[in-house]
């Protein structure tokens, strides 16, 4: 397997040619792999090896090739054995080392650093010149808010780590780059607060990270599937985010971040399933109207869930509940509708489903067909045909709308899988059935862990304290102590 | 990582909800006329009583479930008879449990759906339930006292605004003298719901160290007391004395009374949502239990084979155990209290408590 390519270690040789060939046969005589041949005086070949694209081009000119071009044109007679010292001498890089260990050398080419081969030297330089093309930063197209911070993370991992550098200027702040990914050798870099995390779950988070046995790493995902608690739920047990505000507010709580390489979200560990519910702007306006803002969407959450399955046991198997009025209107809508009541709410959250879906995956220019198609094909001819009841598609577009306020999009969509199961239960045996589902969600999120933190704290196992930043939030002075789900070693400060 | 353990708050919140568990929907006391309440303020006393009795003999074995240390104080032969009679006595009263809840069902939302279907739905969740383990179900407990906190207290705050209550209907008080309050409390109000609280003796071993075990539990007593004396007299002043000890679910039909504004008429899906909250957590601690005592008393690994076989026996015997709801009531009142509760929360305990003190006394006596 790959794990074997580091047993047999290969040195490098004193030949720049036989070298020279190596490289070329490892990378397969890549087309963007550059070589630069050298003659240094009377001390024979050197050679500058980089790949084009992912090294800084000015730095490689002006730090790397200029002094070493200069010190050939002095011919200054140095001691041959002491070349190498002397070359990193006049190399005005910031990183700079000397390897002798060709995966590592090539590791640090892919990387993007140069490397210098000199004749008779079985060492390497490798000179830091690393340039990762990345957008600029921009507005996150999450999570977005009206008023606080606009900036967002990129795909590039340096940048986001100085995003959160420049919001916590303190020590304390620990930053621990590895890499994962068998294939993809993807930077991870794991973000803490010493004092304030919690050391037990710091290093059980490392423990994980470095357990990750994958091929490749692309996205935040990768890592949350590798290192989750329970893999059987529908629950998202981290967050993600692509904005440094938010990443650094929770790395200020105690929790932990995961940044990678290649992606805008950051991973935010350990999650308790009410963060799901918290937008950043909570904490940037007044906290009554935020604490009503967090209620709303809170109850469209359950709107959105519970919302269709209700109807549908109403109109199926609780009649007499229904007051009369309300329920001669109803019926004589369903008289027309030659389905049954689970069929026409099936279709009709399926179709929803699938529009959700196409306006998610279309191209830009065609949006406004698919809108078109969706709302009047779908909403109103469907019910002038007598396909569907108009209650049903109220209760349909209520539902759609609903998914709509909460800040992430992780939670929707275990809503989205749940509303389902409710919906089958309600028109198995009505409220009984919605009532004995919701028991279960109940117990499967009290079971549910992240990094061992109980997910459903702070209502059970019940933390009084932290009870006050929940459903709402209560106003700053009563939120001096930090949250003890997370952090048990500084409780206070 | 090691399981969290049950703690003091999760106690309260399992405890008040197991003896709410059906006793809320039944006619408490009502043998007691308009002097119910007096029972029901009683009875806890009792219960109390009952309860030191079990956390006495807990402290003897702090480790140990009560089908485990009743073979060690009366041997191994005798005491596995005696853990193997208990382990059918909580599968017995969850299938009474259950047909309760089966019953209340049928006799109002689900007048048209056979008895099993709504059995075997239950039997299922239950089954989910039980293998997440018992520290678990007693967090959701948090979660459903909340619940159901907030439920009863909209139910008691309509039948104030809806203008049902007739303080009349409660004298003359004592009327009667107090025999028939004493007939009531004992045994048929000692032992539902407190003397069932004998199932805990299986809990508490899965309970932190540093809780106190004994502080909680009389302070769930005395809620649940206070709570049922408050509902009693809320009855007694909605339905009156004659209809209350007519009625099978006087709470069934004091809530159909209630009507707001033309708007807030119907609230049966509380009612469904309390009937099914309640039951299931009663009918859950005696199904763990029952199949901690089996695996425990058969020596298995905790496996999923025992809750299933459990869960199939409870849901059969459900409606097995009574041909029809009279019969079932019957028993319930006239049968199973005089024989099996007093058995099984009185006798034995007291019994396995005065030899595990002899036992004690006699060890030391030796050394």
């Amino acid at each position: 397997m790959f794990r074997k390519h580091h047993s047999h270690h290969k040195r490098v040789s004193k030949s720049v040619h036989f070298n020279i060939q190596y490289l070329k046969e490892q990378l397969g005589d890549s087309s963007d792999l550059s070589v630069r041949n050298l003659t240094i005086a009377e001390l024979g070949h050197a050679a500058i090896i980089h790949i084009q694209g992912i090294v800084d081009e000015q730095s490689l000119h002006d730090n790397v090739l200029s002094p070493i071009l200069a010190f050939i044109h002095e011919k200054r007679n140095v001691h041959s054995g002491k070349l190498p010292e002397e070359i990193t001498q006049i190399i005005s890089v910031p990183k700079i080392k000397l390897l002798n260990d060709w995966p590592e050398v090539v590791d640090n080419l892919l990387g993007g650093d140069t490397v210098i081969l000199i004749e008779g030297h079985p060492e390497a330089i490798i000179a830091g010149t690393k340039k990762i093309q990345s957008r600029s930063i921009t507005e996150p197209t999450t999570q977005t808010v009206i008023k606080g911070p606009k900036d967002g993370f990129t795909e590039n991992l340096s940048t986001n780590i100085s995003l959160i550098r420049s919001r916590i200027q303190n020590n304390k702040l620990r930053i621990e780059q590895t890499k994962a990914g068998t294939v993809t050798k993807t930077n991870i870099g794991i973000l803490y607060m010493e004092g304030i995390a919690d050391k037990d779950i710091v290093r059980e988070v490392k423990l994980r990270v470095s357990k990750i046995d994958i091929d490749s790493i692309l996205d935040t995902n990768y890592v949350e599937e590798a290192i989750k608690d329970n893999r059987k739920t529908i629950f998202p047990l981290f967050q993600s985010s692509e904005r440094p505000d938010v990443v650094s507010a929770n790395l200020l709580e105690g929790k932990i971040a995961i940044i990678i390489q290649g992606t805008p979200f950051a991973l935010i560990l350990p999650a308790l399933l009410i963060q799901f519910f918290q937008s950043p702007e909570d904490y940037y306006a007044n906290y009554l109207v935020s604490s009503f803002l967090r209620i709303i969407r809170i109850g469209s959450f359950y709107v959105n869930m519970y919302a269709s399955a209700i109807y549908l046991a109403l109109i199926t198997h609780h009649h007499g509940l229904i007051p009369t009025t309300l329920m001669v209107t109803l019926m004589a809508q369903r008289e027309q509708v030659p389905f049954p009541a689970i069929v026409e709410l099936l279709l009709m959250e399926l179709a929803f489903e699938v529009l959700r879906e196409a306006g998610i995956r279309m191209p830009r220019a065609i949006g406004p067909a698919v809108s078109i198609v969706g709302a009047l094909i779908l909403g109103q001819a469907a019910v002038e045909a007598g396909f569907v009841s108009a209650a049903i598609v109220i209760i349909v577009a209520t539902t759609a709308i609903s998914s709509f306020t909460l800040p992430n999009p992780n939670i929707v969509n275990a809503a989205r899988g749940l509303r389902f199961i409710f919906i089958f239960a309600a028109a198995f045996i009505g409220f009984y059935g919605i009532i004995l589902v919701s028991l279960c969600i109940i117990l499967h999120l009290c079971s549910l862990k992240s990094v061992g933190v109980p997910y459903f704290a702070p209502f059970s196992p019940v933390r009084f304290s932290d009870l006050k930043d929940s459903l709402i939030r209560m106003g700053s002075p009563s939120l001096l102590k930090r949250p003890t789900g997370t952090n048990r070693s500084n409780k206070v400060n | 990582m090691p399981k969290e353990k049950i703690d003091g708050i999760q106690l309260f919140c399992l405890m008040v909800l197991f003896m709410f568990g059906t006793a809320i929907f039944l006619d408490l006391g009502s043998g007691a006329k308009q002097d119910a309440w007096i029972v029901t303020i009683l009875s806890p006393i009792t219960g109390l009583l009952l309860f030191a009795v079990y956390y006495r003999l807990y402290k003897q074995y702090p480790s140990l479930p009560l089908t485990e240390y009743v073979k060690k104080i009366l041997g191994k032969y005798l005491g596995s008879i005696i853990s193997y009679l208990y382990i059918i006595y909580f599968i017995y009263i969850a299938s009474r449990v259950l047909r309760d809840i089966e019953e209340l069902l049928i006799s109002s939302p689900y007048a048209k759906t056979s008895i099993i279907t709504l059995g075997i739905c239950m039997v299922f969740a239950l089954i989910y339930a039980v293998n997440l383990g018992l520290e678990v179900f007693a967090r959701a407990g948090v979660i459903c006292f909340a619940i159901i906190s907030v439920t009863l207290f909209l139910i008691i705050i309509f039948y104030v605004i809806s203008d049902l209550i007739h303080a009349e209907n409660l004298r003359p008080v004592l009327a009667n003298g107090w025999k028939p309050i004493i007939k009531e409390i004992f045994p048929v109000n000692m032992t539902v719901p407190y003397g069932e609280l004998v199932l805990f003796s299986m809990i508490f071993p899965l309970i932190k160290r540093e809780t106190k075990i004994m502080k909680t539990g009389s302070m769930a007593i005395g809620f649940v007391g206070l709570y049922l004396t408050i509902n009693t007299i809320v009855l007694i002043c909605i339905l009156g004395a004659d209809l209350l000890d007519r009625s099978a679910f006087p709470a069934l039909a004091a809530v159909g009374y209630i009507q707001i504004a033309g708007f807030i008429q119907r609230l049966d899906p509380l009612i469904i949502l309390l009937i099914v909250f309640l039951g299931f957590i009663k009918v859950g601690v005696f199904f763990y239990s029952a199949v901690i005592g089996m695996n425990n008393l058969f020596k298995l690994k905790p496996n999923a084979f025992t809750s299933y076989s459990v869960g199939g026996i409870i849901c059969l015997s459900s409606i097995i155990i009574a041909p029809s709801y009279q019969s079932h009531l019957d028993e319930g009142l006239k049968i199973v209290p005089y024989t099996l509760h007093i058995a099984f929360q009185l006798v034995i305990p007291i019994l396995l408590f005065i030899v595990a003190v002899i036992r004690l006394k006699w060890k030391e006596h030796k050394i």
